[in-house]
């Protein structure tokens, strides 16, 4: 299944974007909505990282935001989100950090998304965007869910 | 993120003691969420140390939410005390301890809790 989405930073096409996702995370998530609730939260915090610090909360520029779901054994699911943006590419590598100190303010949204994701990544694409990639594996049966 | 609205009621207790109560979204696409900021960071300059925070009417957080809490907390800990949080909304909760947030506050089942834990500290025996 694939699910694909385009919207602007602007607030109003966010909260839109994120209700649909946490509906369709509710439903691929079955009875196991805490894990619904956390990736809504990465990908609320990934969307807010390229506002912030690739779109210097200029809410114009788009976000392509697509989300796969693949079955892997019959019961477990593969999701794997890609959000591109097309600011400027990001220099170097981002890590996210492994701890973060009691007290810390930056980097901590990298570190609960890391936390939470089984993988992620943010890499530069050509001369013109990035693409943040995320992916967690749903143990078990889900209920089954029709792209929309 | 569903209803993009915060609610905050705040009440101030004695010299030192900030009371409140937030309901909705704590987070950086919530309109209010500046003002709410720029609000604490006040009560933080008028000398307000101990807060017993109300996240109960809370649907949902993000790391600018988690970042007002530890602003508070750091607040709280320069002055050798906890800010006290109420939080039994399960999605809140995970939020706060997946960003670590549990090591730095006090959790308490209510606003009286909260109070008795400030009393408690005022009349703790300090070391010589």
């Amino acid at each position: 299944m694939i699910f694909k989405f385009t919207i602007s930073g602007k607030e109003e096409q966010v909260v839109e974007f994120e209700k649909e996702l946490l509906d369709i995370l509710l439903r691929l998530t079955g009875d196991q909505e805490m894990i619904a609730h956390e990736v809504h939260f990465c990908v609320h915090e990934a969307i807010l990282n390229i506002i912030q610090h690739t779109y210097k909360w200029d809410l114009d520029h788009p976000l392509d935001i697509r989300l796969d779901v693949t079955e892997t054994d019959g019961t477990d699911r593969v999701l794997e989100i890609a959000i591109r943006d097309y600011g400027p590419p990001i220099e170097g590598p981002i890590i996210p950090p492994k701890r973060v100190d009691k007290f810390q303010l930056r980097k901590r949204g990298l570190y609960m998304i890391s936390k939470i994701m089984d993988s992620y990544s943010i890499e530069s694409v050509a001369k013109n965007g990035n693409v943040t990639y995320m992916k967690k594996i749903l143990k078990g049966k889900q209920e089954t869910v029709s792209p929309i | 993120m569903q209803d993009n609205k915060l609610d905050v009621k705040v009440s101030i207790v004695g010299d030192t003691t900030g009371i409140i109560h937030i309901s909705g979204e704590l987070s950086v696409f919530v309109p209010d969420f500046d003002l709410f900021y720029r609000e604490v960071a006040a009560y933080i300059r008028m000398g307000l140390i101990q807060f017993v925070i109300d996240l109960n009417g809370v649907s949902y957080i993000d790391s600018s939410g988690i970042g007002l809490i530890i602003k508070l907390s750091t607040n709280a800990m320069r002055n050798q005390t906890k800010i006290c949080l109420i939080c039994e909304q399960p999605q809140v909760r995970r939020a706060l301890t997946i960003a670590n947030i549990d090591r730095i506050v006090h959790f308490v089942s209510g606003i009286s809790e909260g109070m008795e834990f400030y009393r408690a500290a005022e009349t703790a025996p300090t070391r010589p």
